[in-house]
């Protein structure tokens, strides 16, 4: 296991060896693919934050830098990534975020990672460390490298530093739920909410319990009022949804977890095939457990199994058109890194 | 030649156009420096023509450049001597409107402000505004990653784009994401958009649609000095509020926009801060006491509150017609676009004043403050003897101060032709070779675009140090 401290030494260890695989806090492992024949890099002394300019909403980290240690950061000054990175408390690095781009239920309301990461700097598959995008939150000069690097799953490069946009954190949080009749009823009632102005912050559903987990936020004083506004049938309830939706905890422990994306419109066929399934970002991804991968398959939909047995790291109809093997190519012509999803 | 005539066979004579009277109108886009005749420009009125046309682009490898509205600042829409322009206004159906899904699927050539239109009777809007909306089509917008004056709490356009149907420039047919706002793998969406048209043409595009907010306060606080106003700025961001929208205009272009469109500006301040507020009524209640209070502990002069909704159009209308209206305090005029540290606002307007005072320059300022995104109208009179040349020498020190302040050499139009000297200054040369490799994946021929962006010889270069070569040969112009 090697274990750069900086880019540069990052670099050296790409060049070093024909068959490369990154590792950060080694949370979403399963996403990395097989990692036998693969010198093993790890991020963990890549780390620390190297800027962050609290009235730029900005900061720049090494890839290595735990989200914990991001977090505490930026809540001295009460700020925050909104879009809830899963993973947190159990040890999930910025590089790994954006290298697995998944999203947890606070990207409703202001986007995903995608929306959020600004620059990165990356180690290319000859070794040369090259940098995308810009430090400031508004920057339109040349390709978005940045977003490319989003779900890249370490195809393309290895991540050595990122600079990511943040925003003020409300003060003020309400947990709410609205229960429903039924399954149908529930996902009527999330269409009506996500098209009206509530602001919401966050918006899942649970099929098990024809439930919806609203959260909203902003000014304390405010938000009894406008959980009333909602309609009586909205109510407070605990915090529990997020902390698991935060944690992935869903399924037996190793049956698989999957992100499945989907459309509102395709809730109740994904619902009713998992009885371990829940809903979330406004409808637009169903996060399901299976022991079995047939049952995934069965499903049809592209999925990216998360969490399980080895195995490949998705499923389903994702057709790469011939410009991924292309920029595959291009950014690793020799083919150090694994290339899941680019070929 | 073999190209136009397998042109004709696909097009009626209407839609190719060849002779030069109607070629003019084709020559430049917004940024009417640069000019350049291209050999024919077709006008396809659905995907598949589209797709004909680069097809036979990419065998006979001569160069293409799509064109919307022909609104791009940065000359990214000007064509290639002697290539082919494919006009895309046709194209200008919205294929889907899907209020459940929060979505709509558009053809490139519609209309920014069409979206809203159409999303607006189901309480949603799409949130890129740029301030040529009214024109400015979609397939550019993409192309671009076009911004306006959201983009600090809302993204600019590719934050809005959920996936998209393209033709590369090697004829191959690509759908990069769909309707879902999560994806699986490298998100090549987010690679397409604001690519400046160098890897193909967009032809179906999908993008997210937001709920109208429920209540907007606009306000517009008067100043004595621009410091001030931006200190405002400072003062908004550390509270913790996040307008939908922070926007200052100086003395100069106030005067423009209310010599044009009478907005109600005041006229006895040296800078106005337009703040717009966002969102639930109990929420806004609560954030204008706050706003009140630091717009009063910033020194405002005037303040000005809309209190309904044309009074926020008017109020409105006086910002995005700044550009415009300037036009008729100068013959002519460069709009430049770099983006600095938000913090570093204020250092930044006393440094382009000061460059503009010792270059004996009229320079009027418009900027998103929001987003530390300047927008520096630079006035010169090009009957004058190198006035042109001054200004853009005066441009290029601005663009180098923001990259040396740690900004970017643009913010929201792109690089274009005219920015496409500086890429070198902001990004070293792997990055640049690596954004080339990428490029020649897409194009390996070079013909989608060619000679914006990147710096060279690819394209007509037109030099700052007297007349280009192929200037003095009659084949470029600039005025």
């Amino acid at each position: 296991m090697l274990e750069p401290t900086s880019s540069e030494e990052l670099c050296e260890c790409v060049r070093s060896h024909e068959k490369v695989s990154l590792q950060g806090g080694c949370t979403k492992r399963r996403l990395a693919g097989d990692t036998g024949g693969r010198q093993l890099i790890s991020t963990r002394k890549l780390s620390g934050v190297l800027e962050y300019k609290p009235d730029e909403y900005v900061f720049t980290a090494l890839a290595g830098t735990r989200l914990s240690e991001i977090s505490a950061m930026l809540e001295e000054n009460r700020q925050y990534l909104p879009f809830d990175p899963p993973l947190v408390d159990e040890g999930a690095t910025l590089g790994g975020a954006v290298a697995a781009g998944l999203n947890g239920p606070g990207s409703f309301r202001f986007g995903g990672l995608r929306d959020f990461v600004l620059a990165v700097r990356f180690v290319d598959g000859t070794g040369r460390l090259i940098m995308g995008g810009g430090k400031v939150v508004k920057n339109a000069a040349g390709f978005d490298f940045p977003k490319l690097m989003v779900g890249s799953l370490g195809a393309l490069g290895a991540l050595a530093e990122i600079t990511m946009k943040v925003f003020p954190k409300p003060p003020g949080t309400a947990y709410l739920r609205m229960r429903c009749s039924n399954l149908r009823a529930a996902v009527a009632g999330l269409n009506d909410l996500a098209n009206q102005p509530w602001d919401l912050d966050a918006l899942d559903l649970l099929p098990a319990t024809s439930e919806l987990k609203i959260r909203l936020r902003g000014e304390a004083g405010a938000l009894e009022a406008r959980r009333e506004r909602m309609g009586a049938d909205v109510d407070t309830c605990g915090s529990l949804h997020w902390d698991e939706r935060q944690a992935l905890t869903l399924g037996r422990g190793d049956d698989y977890l999957a992100k499945i994306p989907i459309t509102p419109q395709q809730i109740l066929e994904v619902a009713r095939r998992f009885r371990e399934c829940v809903i979330s970002i406004g409808g637009n991804v169903a996060w399901v457990s299976s022991p079995s991968m047939s049952e995934l398959e069965a499903l049809g939909m592209a999925a990216l199994i998360v969490r399980g047995r080895s195995g490949p790291v998705s499923t389903g109809p994702l057709r790469p058109a011939q410009i991924h093997p292309a920029l595959k190519n291009v950014f690793d012509p020799q083919g150090r890194y694994p290339g899941a999803l680019m070929t | 030649m073999d190209l136009l005539r397998r042109l004709a066979e696909i097009f009626p004579a209407d839609r190719l156009l060849v002779e030069d009277p109607q070629l003019v109108a084709y020559e430049s886009d917004g940024l009417t420096v640069f000019k350049a005749k291209p050999r024919a420009v077709v006008v396809p009125v659905d995907a598949e023509e589209v797709i004909a046309v680069v097809r036979l682009c990419a065998d006979a490898k001569v160069p293409f450049v799509a064109r919307g509205s022909g609104t791009s600042l940065s000359g990214g829409a000007l064509p290639v001597e002697g290539g082919i322009v494919i006009a895309l206004n046709r194209l200008n159906r919205i294929l889907k409107l899907d209020h459940e899904q929060r979505i709509a699927v558009v053809e490139p050539g519609v209309v920014n402000l069409h979206v809203s239109d159409h999303a607006a009777p189901h309480g949603l809007h799409f949130a890129p505004d740029p301030s040529s909306q009214l024109i400015c089509t979609i397939g550019g917008n993409v192309a671009f990653n076009s911004g306006g004056a959201h983009c600090l709490k809302y993204g600019m356009t590719s934050n809005h784009v959920l996936g998209l149907k393209a033709v590369l420039a090697t004829g191959e047919l690509v759908e990069f994401g769909g309707e879902s706002r999560e994806s699986i793998g490298a998100d090549l969406t987010g690679l397409f958009v604001g690519s400046e048209g160098l890897f193909g043409i967009a032809l179906e595009i999908t993008l997210r649609l937001l709920p109208r907010a429920e209540t907007f306060h606009t306000v517009l606080a008067g100043y004595q000095t621009l410091e001030q106003a931006g200190d405002a700025v400072s003062r908004i961001v550390s509270s913790g509020l996040l307008p939908g929208a922070m926007e200052i205009m100086d003395r100069l272009a106030i005067d423009a926009a209310e010599a044009a469109v009478d907005a109600g500006y005041p006229k006895d301040v040296e800078a106005v801060l337009l703040v717009e507020l966002e969102g639930m009524r109990e929420q806004i209640d609560a954030e204008v006491r706050q706003l009140d209070q630091i717009l009063v502990d910033s020194g405002a002069e005037t303040k000005r509150v809309a209190s309904d909704a044309d009074e926020r159009m008017a109020i409105w209308r006086g910002r995005k017609s700044a550009f415009s209206a300037v036009g008729r305090l100068s013959p002519d005029f460069i709009v430049q676009d770099g983006v600095v540290p938000r913090s570093r606002l204020g250092e930044a307007l006393r440094r382009i004043q000061h460059m503009g005072e010792a270059a004996n320059i009229r320079v009027a300022n418009v900027f998103h403050a929001g987003d530390g995104n300047l927008h520096p109208l630079i006035l010169f009179d090009n009957a004058e003897v190198g006035a042109h040349q001054r200004a853009e020498e005066l441009a290029g020190e601005i663009l180098r101060m923001c990259i040396e302040m740690g900004g970017s050499l643009t913010g929201e139009h792109g690089v274009g032709m005219e920015k496409r000297e500086f890429l070198p200054e902001m990004f070293a040369p792997d990055d640049i070779a690596m954004m080339k490799a990428v490029r020649a994946a897409f194009d390996p021929h070079m013909i989608a675009n060619p000679g914006k962006m990147f710096p060279g010889k690819e394209a007509p270069s037109l030099s700052l140090q007297g007349m280009h070569p192929l200037e003095k040969a009659g084949v470029i112009s600039r005025e």
